[in-house]
Protein backbone atom coordinates (compact mmCIF):
# COMPACT_ATOMS: atom_id res chain seq x y z
CA UNK A 1 0.00 0.00 0.00
CA UNK A 2 2.81 2.66 1.08
CA UNK A 3 4.43 1.95 -2.41
CA UNK A 4 1.09 2.43 -4.17
CA UNK A 5 0.96 5.92 -2.59
CA UNK A 6 4.49 6.75 -2.68
CA UNK A 7 3.83 6.17 -6.35
CA UNK A 8 1.25 7.69 -6.47
CA UNK A 9 2.37 10.88 -4.42
CA UNK A 10 5.52 11.12 -7.01
CA UNK A 11 3.57 11.17 -10.07
CA UNK A 12 1.39 13.77 -8.32
CA UNK A 13 4.19 15.69 -7.65
CA UNK A 14 5.70 15.55 -11.34
CA UNK A 15 2.53 16.88 -12.63
CA UNK A 16 2.75 19.53 -10.15
CA UNK A 17 6.14 20.53 -11.19
CA UNK A 18 5.49 20.39 -14.79
CA UNK A 19 2.13 22.36 -14.44
CA UNK A 20 3.53 24.91 -12.45
CA UNK A 21 7.13 25.09 -13.88
CA UNK A 22 6.88 24.90 -17.18
CA UNK A 23 3.54 26.09 -17.82
CA UNK A 24 4.59 29.63 -18.57
CA UNK A 25 6.76 28.96 -21.07
CA UNK A 26 4.54 26.48 -22.85
CA UNK A 27 1.58 28.46 -22.80
CA UNK A 28 3.04 31.23 -24.20
CA UNK A 29 4.10 28.67 -27.35
CA UNK A 30 0.89 27.81 -27.60
CA UNK A 31 -0.51 30.62 -27.83
CA UNK A 32 1.37 31.78 -29.99
CA UNK A 33 0.74 28.94 -32.25
CA UNK A 34 -3.07 29.11 -31.69
CA UNK A 35 -2.81 32.56 -32.88
CA UNK A 36 -0.97 31.95 -36.01
CA UNK A 37 -3.48 29.03 -36.63
CA UNK A 38 -5.96 31.08 -35.74
CA UNK A 39 -5.06 33.84 -38.02
CA UNK A 40 -4.68 31.48 -40.75
CA UNK A 41 -7.82 29.47 -40.50
CA UNK A 42 -9.74 33.02 -40.02
CA UNK A 43 -7.94 34.09 -43.82
CA UNK A 44 -9.08 30.97 -45.53
CA UNK A 45 -12.45 31.27 -43.83
CA UNK A 46 -13.08 34.73 -44.98
CA UNK A 47 -12.39 33.49 -48.57
CA UNK A 48 -14.53 30.80 -48.25
CA UNK A 49 -17.56 32.64 -46.66
CA UNK A 50 -16.94 35.22 -49.37
CA UNK A 51 -17.17 32.68 -52.47
CA UNK A 52 -20.03 30.78 -50.43
CA UNK A 53 -21.62 34.02 -50.31
CA UNK A 54 -21.51 35.12 -54.08
CA UNK A 55 -22.39 31.41 -55.19
CA UNK A 56 -25.46 31.39 -52.64
CA UNK A 57 -26.13 34.71 -54.21
CA UNK A 58 -26.21 33.54 -57.87
CA UNK A 59 -28.02 30.67 -57.02
CA UNK A 60 -30.57 32.62 -55.47
CA UNK A 61 -30.44 34.71 -58.40
CA UNK A 62 -31.11 31.49 -60.79
CA UNK A 63 -33.56 29.87 -58.87
CA UNK A 64 -35.55 33.37 -58.95
CA UNK A 65 -35.52 33.52 -62.34
CA UNK A 66 -36.58 30.28 -62.52
CA UNK A 67 -39.46 30.06 -60.29
CA UNK A 68 -40.82 32.80 -62.70
CA UNK A 69 -41.51 30.84 -65.27
CA UNK A 70 -42.70 27.71 -62.42
CA UNK A 71 -45.76 29.56 -60.93
CA UNK A 72 -48.72 27.06 -61.74
CA UNK A 73 -46.85 24.19 -61.65
CA UNK A 74 -48.65 21.33 -61.31
CA UNK A 75 -48.31 18.31 -58.53
CA UNK A 76 -46.13 15.76 -60.09
CA UNK A 77 -44.26 17.88 -62.44
CA UNK A 78 -43.40 20.88 -60.21
CA UNK A 79 -39.61 20.45 -60.82
CA UNK A 80 -39.76 20.75 -64.21
CA UNK A 81 -39.09 24.08 -64.97
CA UNK A 82 -39.48 26.64 -68.01
CA UNK A 83 -36.90 29.19 -67.37
CA UNK A 84 -34.34 29.45 -69.66
CA UNK A 85 -31.27 29.26 -67.90
CA UNK A 86 -29.33 25.78 -66.56
CA UNK A 87 -27.94 25.17 -64.05
CA UNK A 88 -27.75 21.18 -63.98
CA UNK A 89 -24.09 21.34 -63.81
CA UNK A 90 -23.40 23.63 -60.66
CA UNK A 91 -25.74 21.61 -58.20
CA UNK A 92 -24.41 18.09 -59.21
CA UNK A 93 -20.90 19.87 -58.67
CA UNK A 94 -22.22 21.71 -55.39
CA UNK A 95 -23.33 17.53 -54.67
CA UNK A 96 -19.89 16.26 -55.56
CA UNK A 97 -18.05 18.51 -53.11
CA UNK A 98 -20.71 17.89 -50.36
CA UNK A 99 -20.09 14.33 -50.62
CA UNK A 100 -16.53 14.40 -50.15
CA UNK A 101 -17.22 16.58 -47.11
CA UNK A 102 -19.56 14.51 -45.86
CA UNK A 103 -16.90 11.55 -46.06
CA UNK A 104 -13.87 13.11 -44.33
CA UNK A 105 -16.47 14.30 -41.78
CA UNK A 106 -17.89 10.56 -40.45
CA UNK A 107 -13.56 10.16 -40.15
CA UNK A 108 -13.13 13.80 -38.17
CA UNK A 109 -16.56 15.02 -36.78
CA UNK A 110 -17.93 12.89 -34.34
CA UNK A 111 -19.65 15.35 -31.94
CA UNK A 112 -23.20 16.96 -33.05
CA UNK A 113 -23.29 20.59 -32.80
CA UNK A 114 -26.50 22.68 -32.88
CA UNK A 115 -26.30 25.93 -33.82
CA UNK A 116 -29.00 28.36 -33.38
CA UNK A 117 -29.95 30.87 -36.61
CA UNK A 118 -27.27 33.49 -36.43
CA UNK A 119 -25.67 32.22 -33.47
CA UNK A 120 -22.10 31.48 -34.81
CA UNK A 121 -20.53 29.18 -31.38
CA UNK A 122 -16.57 30.35 -32.36
CA UNK A 123 -17.87 34.11 -32.38
CA UNK A 124 -16.47 34.64 -28.84
CA UNK A 125 -14.13 32.30 -28.66
CA UNK A 126 -10.46 31.71 -29.99
CA UNK A 127 -10.63 28.49 -30.73
CA UNK A 128 -10.52 26.66 -33.88
CA UNK A 129 -13.64 25.95 -36.23
CA UNK A 130 -15.12 22.46 -35.92
CA UNK A 131 -15.79 20.59 -39.11
CA UNK A 132 -19.02 19.46 -37.99
CA UNK A 133 -19.75 23.54 -37.20
CA UNK A 134 -19.15 24.82 -40.45
CA UNK A 135 -20.82 22.13 -42.65
CA UNK A 136 -24.14 22.39 -40.64
CA UNK A 137 -23.44 26.85 -41.45
CA UNK A 138 -23.09 25.96 -45.42
CA UNK A 139 -26.23 23.34 -45.85
CA UNK A 140 -28.21 25.94 -43.17
CA UNK A 141 -27.24 29.01 -45.34
CA UNK A 142 -27.75 26.77 -48.41
CA UNK A 143 -31.20 25.87 -47.10
CA UNK A 144 -32.35 28.92 -45.67
CA UNK A 145 -31.41 30.69 -49.28
CA UNK A 146 -32.69 28.58 -51.88
CA UNK A 147 -34.91 25.50 -50.01
CA UNK A 148 -36.10 23.79 -53.83
CA UNK A 149 -31.98 23.31 -54.45
CA UNK A 150 -30.99 20.71 -51.98
CA UNK A 151 -34.39 18.52 -52.32
CA UNK A 152 -34.10 18.19 -56.05
CA UNK A 153 -32.13 19.37 -58.75
CA UNK A 154 -34.16 21.39 -61.17
CA UNK A 155 -34.55 20.32 -64.83
CA UNK A 156 -35.39 23.56 -67.23
CA UNK A 157 -37.37 23.49 -70.38
CA UNK A 158 -37.96 25.56 -72.98
CA UNK A 159 -40.97 27.76 -72.96
CA UNK A 160 -43.10 27.11 -75.81
CA UNK A 161 -43.75 29.91 -78.20
CA UNK A 162 -47.45 30.57 -78.86
CA UNK A 163 -48.55 33.12 -81.97
CA UNK A 164 -51.94 34.02 -82.72
CA UNK A 165 -53.22 33.11 -86.16
CA UNK A 166 -56.56 35.33 -86.63
CA UNK A 167 -58.75 34.84 -83.86
CA UNK A 168 -59.48 30.96 -84.32
CA UNK A 169 -56.00 29.08 -84.70
CA UNK A 170 -52.73 29.63 -82.79
CA UNK A 171 -49.78 28.64 -83.81
CA UNK A 172 -47.08 27.04 -81.71
CA UNK A 173 -43.58 28.13 -83.55
CA UNK A 174 -41.18 25.66 -81.75
CA UNK A 175 -42.50 22.67 -81.67
CA UNK A 176 -40.03 20.24 -83.46
CA UNK A 177 -37.60 22.04 -80.70
CA UNK A 178 -39.55 21.09 -77.90
CA UNK A 179 -40.10 17.59 -79.45
CA UNK A 180 -36.08 17.37 -79.82
CA UNK A 181 -35.47 18.30 -76.43
CA UNK A 182 -37.96 15.87 -74.83
CA UNK A 183 -36.39 13.25 -77.63
CA UNK A 184 -40.08 12.51 -78.68
CA UNK A 185 -41.07 12.03 -82.08
CA UNK A 186 -43.06 15.05 -83.39
CA UNK A 187 -46.33 12.43 -84.21
CA UNK A 188 -46.80 11.41 -80.77
CA UNK A 189 -46.94 14.75 -79.08
CA UNK A 190 -49.13 15.78 -81.80
CA UNK A 191 -51.33 13.38 -80.98
CA UNK A 192 -51.26 14.12 -77.47
CA UNK A 193 -51.54 17.29 -77.51
CA UNK A 194 -54.38 17.33 -79.83
CA UNK A 195 -56.11 14.51 -77.76
CA UNK A 196 -55.78 16.60 -74.81
CA UNK A 197 -57.17 19.94 -76.01
CA UNK A 198 -59.81 18.44 -77.73
CA UNK A 199 -59.20 19.64 -80.90
CA UNK A 200 -56.70 19.34 -84.49
CA UNK A 201 -54.86 21.64 -86.52
CA UNK A 202 -51.77 20.78 -88.35
CA UNK A 203 -48.02 20.99 -89.13
CA UNK A 204 -47.21 23.41 -90.85
CA UNK A 205 -44.31 24.19 -94.18
CA UNK A 206 -41.62 25.17 -91.37
CA UNK A 207 -42.43 22.64 -88.89
CA UNK A 208 -44.71 25.21 -86.77
CA UNK A 209 -47.92 23.26 -84.89
CA UNK A 210 -51.04 25.31 -85.72
CA UNK A 211 -53.64 24.11 -83.46
CA UNK A 212 -57.51 25.25 -84.21
CA UNK A 213 -58.66 27.06 -80.67
CA UNK A 214 -57.47 29.86 -78.84
CA UNK A 215 -54.82 28.89 -76.00
CA UNK A 216 -52.38 30.75 -74.35
CA UNK A 217 -48.10 29.99 -73.73
CA UNK A 218 -49.19 28.50 -70.11
CA UNK A 219 -52.13 26.70 -71.26
CA UNK A 220 -49.65 24.71 -73.85
CA UNK A 221 -47.08 24.63 -70.86
CA UNK A 222 -49.60 22.63 -68.52
CA UNK A 223 -50.23 20.35 -71.36
CA UNK A 224 -46.34 20.08 -71.93
CA UNK A 225 -46.05 19.26 -68.36
CA UNK A 226 -48.60 16.75 -68.50
CA UNK A 227 -46.83 14.99 -71.58
CA UNK A 228 -43.65 14.89 -69.43
CA UNK A 229 -45.17 13.28 -66.74
CA UNK A 230 -46.50 10.84 -68.61
CA UNK A 231 -44.27 9.90 -71.44
CA UNK A 232 -40.88 11.59 -70.63
CA UNK A 233 -40.12 11.22 -67.09
CA UNK A 234 -39.18 7.81 -65.55
CA UNK A 235 -41.50 7.09 -62.58
CA UNK A 236 -38.23 5.56 -60.47
CA UNK A 237 -35.48 8.03 -61.06
CA UNK A 238 -37.58 11.43 -62.43
CA UNK A 239 -34.85 10.94 -65.01
CA UNK A 240 -36.00 12.48 -68.13
CA UNK A 241 -33.38 10.77 -70.38
CA UNK A 242 -35.69 8.42 -71.31
CA UNK A 243 -36.60 6.61 -74.75
CA UNK A 244 -40.52 5.77 -76.06
CA UNK A 245 -40.33 2.37 -77.73
CA UNK A 246 -43.22 0.26 -79.46
CA UNK A 247 -43.17 -3.41 -78.94
CA UNK A 248 -46.36 -5.52 -79.75
CA UNK A 249 -48.32 -2.17 -80.30
CA UNK A 250 -47.95 -1.30 -76.90
CA UNK A 251 -45.89 1.47 -75.88
CA UNK A 252 -43.00 0.83 -73.28
CA UNK A 253 -41.10 3.68 -71.49
CA UNK A 254 -37.33 2.73 -71.45
CA UNK A 255 -35.13 5.02 -68.97
CA UNK A 256 -31.95 5.06 -70.21
CA UNK A 257 -30.39 6.24 -66.40
CA UNK A 258 -31.71 3.08 -64.11
CA UNK A 259 -32.68 1.07 -67.06
CA UNK A 260 -36.26 0.79 -65.62
CA UNK A 261 -39.15 -0.38 -68.22
CA UNK A 262 -42.71 0.27 -67.95
CA UNK A 263 -45.80 0.42 -70.18
CA UNK A 264 -47.75 3.89 -71.15
CA UNK A 265 -50.91 4.63 -71.91
CA UNK A 266 -52.29 4.71 -74.97
CA UNK A 267 -53.27 8.33 -76.08
CA UNK A 268 -56.91 8.46 -76.41
CA UNK A 269 -59.18 10.44 -77.62
CA UNK A 270 -62.27 11.79 -75.43
CA UNK A 271 -65.87 11.92 -77.21
CA UNK A 272 -64.92 13.68 -81.20
CA UNK A 273 -66.79 17.00 -81.64
CA UNK A 274 -68.59 16.14 -78.44
CA UNK A 275 -71.97 17.99 -78.56
CA UNK A 276 -71.30 19.05 -82.25
CA UNK A 277 -72.56 15.58 -83.55
CA UNK A 278 -75.56 15.67 -81.62
CA UNK A 279 -76.71 19.20 -82.75
CA UNK A 280 -75.88 18.06 -86.11
CA UNK A 281 -78.17 14.73 -86.05
CA UNK B 1 -54.16 -27.70 -42.85
CA UNK B 2 -53.07 -24.17 -42.67
CA UNK B 3 -53.53 -21.96 -45.75
CA UNK B 4 -50.66 -19.54 -46.77
CA UNK B 5 -52.89 -16.31 -46.36
CA UNK B 6 -49.75 -13.84 -46.51
CA UNK B 7 -49.62 -14.68 -50.16
CA UNK B 8 -53.15 -14.58 -51.06
CA UNK B 9 -53.00 -11.00 -49.96
CA UNK B 10 -51.65 -9.22 -53.09
CA UNK B 11 -53.06 -10.14 -56.69
CA UNK B 12 -50.11 -9.97 -59.13
CA UNK B 13 -52.45 -9.78 -62.09
CA UNK B 14 -54.57 -6.96 -59.82
CA UNK B 15 -53.99 -3.73 -61.96
CA UNK B 16 -51.41 -1.69 -60.39
CA UNK B 17 -52.15 1.66 -58.94
CA UNK B 18 -48.86 3.06 -59.29
CA UNK B 19 -48.28 2.12 -63.25
CA UNK B 20 -50.59 5.45 -63.94
CA UNK B 21 -51.53 3.73 -66.77
CA UNK B 22 -54.65 5.58 -67.70
CA UNK B 23 -55.74 2.95 -70.35
CA UNK B 24 -57.49 1.17 -66.69
CA UNK B 25 -61.04 0.68 -66.71
CA UNK B 26 -61.59 2.48 -63.04
CA UNK B 27 -60.33 6.41 -64.33
CA UNK B 28 -63.29 8.99 -64.62
CA UNK B 29 -62.23 11.03 -67.44
CA UNK B 30 -62.95 14.99 -67.29
CA UNK B 31 -62.48 16.48 -70.10
CA UNK B 32 -62.82 20.24 -72.00
CA UNK B 33 -63.79 21.09 -75.46
CA UNK B 34 -63.88 24.90 -76.86
CA UNK B 35 -66.16 26.42 -78.48
CA UNK B 36 -67.09 29.60 -79.62
CA UNK B 37 -65.29 32.32 -77.48
CA UNK B 38 -65.36 31.95 -74.10
CA UNK B 39 -67.34 29.14 -73.80
CA UNK B 40 -66.52 25.43 -73.11
CA UNK B 41 -68.03 22.11 -73.14
CA UNK B 42 -67.17 19.92 -69.90
CA UNK B 43 -67.45 16.39 -70.56
CA UNK B 44 -67.21 13.34 -67.94
CA UNK B 45 -66.71 9.98 -69.12
CA UNK B 46 -66.45 6.21 -67.56
CA UNK B 47 -68.25 7.48 -64.72
CA UNK B 48 -68.84 4.17 -63.06
CA UNK B 49 -72.52 2.53 -64.64
CA UNK B 50 -74.08 1.61 -61.04
CA UNK B 51 -75.48 5.65 -61.12
CA UNK B 52 -78.35 7.06 -62.07
CA UNK B 53 -76.73 9.01 -64.56
CA UNK B 54 -79.80 11.37 -64.60
CA UNK B 55 -79.78 11.91 -61.25
CA UNK B 56 -76.29 13.05 -61.42
CA UNK B 57 -76.38 15.40 -64.30
CA UNK B 58 -79.83 16.77 -62.57
CA UNK B 59 -77.02 17.59 -59.93
CA UNK B 60 -74.58 18.63 -61.90
CA UNK B 61 -77.19 21.22 -63.63
CA UNK B 62 -78.45 22.63 -60.26
CA UNK B 63 -75.14 22.85 -58.43
CA UNK B 64 -73.41 24.39 -61.43
CA UNK B 65 -76.09 26.63 -62.89
CA UNK B 66 -75.47 25.31 -66.34
CA UNK B 67 -76.97 22.93 -68.77
CA UNK B 68 -75.87 19.85 -69.61
CA UNK B 69 -77.52 16.34 -71.33
CA UNK B 70 -76.28 12.64 -71.72
CA UNK B 71 -73.91 11.50 -75.03
CA UNK B 72 -73.81 8.06 -75.74
CA UNK B 73 -70.79 6.97 -77.53
CA UNK B 74 -70.25 3.51 -79.41
CA UNK B 75 -66.76 3.05 -77.67
CA UNK B 76 -66.86 5.31 -74.57
CA UNK B 77 -70.88 4.53 -73.19
CA UNK B 78 -72.88 7.26 -71.92
CA UNK B 79 -71.16 10.53 -71.72
CA UNK B 80 -72.67 13.59 -69.17
CA UNK B 81 -71.46 16.73 -70.94
CA UNK B 82 -72.26 20.10 -69.18
CA UNK B 83 -72.14 23.70 -70.73
CA UNK B 84 -68.80 25.72 -69.22
CA UNK B 85 -65.96 24.77 -67.96
CA UNK B 86 -66.50 22.79 -64.63
CA UNK B 87 -63.74 20.40 -64.46
CA UNK B 88 -62.50 21.56 -60.70
CA UNK B 89 -65.97 21.64 -59.62
CA UNK B 90 -66.67 18.13 -61.08
CA UNK B 91 -63.61 16.71 -59.82
CA UNK B 92 -64.41 17.81 -56.45
CA UNK B 93 -67.96 16.55 -56.35
CA UNK B 94 -66.67 12.85 -57.32
CA UNK B 95 -63.80 13.43 -54.56
CA UNK B 96 -66.39 14.23 -52.11
CA UNK B 97 -68.74 12.19 -52.49
CA UNK B 98 -66.37 9.60 -52.55
CA UNK B 99 -67.23 8.01 -55.93
CA UNK B 100 -63.83 7.92 -57.10
CA UNK B 101 -60.49 8.60 -55.45
CA UNK B 102 -58.32 11.67 -56.23
CA UNK B 103 -55.42 9.39 -58.20
CA UNK B 104 -58.54 8.06 -60.38
CA UNK B 105 -60.14 11.38 -61.68
CA UNK B 106 -57.93 11.94 -64.54
CA UNK B 107 -58.71 15.97 -66.32
CA UNK B 108 -57.67 16.97 -69.59
CA UNK B 109 -56.45 19.67 -70.84
CA UNK B 110 -55.09 22.66 -70.22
Amino acid sequence: MSEAELVFDTSMKKKKKKSSGEQTAQTEEEKKKLKSKTLAMMNQQDEEDEQEEKRNKEEAAAAAAAAEGNEDAEEDFSNTDFGAKKKKKKSSSSKESSTKEEKETTSTATDKVIVEDGQLPWLGTDRDYKYSELTYRIYHLLQANNPDLISSEKRQMKPPKVLKDGTKKIIWANFAEICQILNRKPEHVLQYVFAELGTNGSVDGNERLVIRGRFNTSQIEVVIRHYIAEYVACRNCRSPNTTLERNNRLYFLCCNACNSKRSVAVIKKGMEGAGKKQAKE
Amino acid sequence: MTSIQNLASVDPFADDSNTGDSSGNNYIHIRIFQRTGRKAVTTIENLPKNFNFEKVLKHFKKSFSCNGNIATDDQIGKVIQLQGDHRKEVQNFLIEEKISKPAYVKIHGF
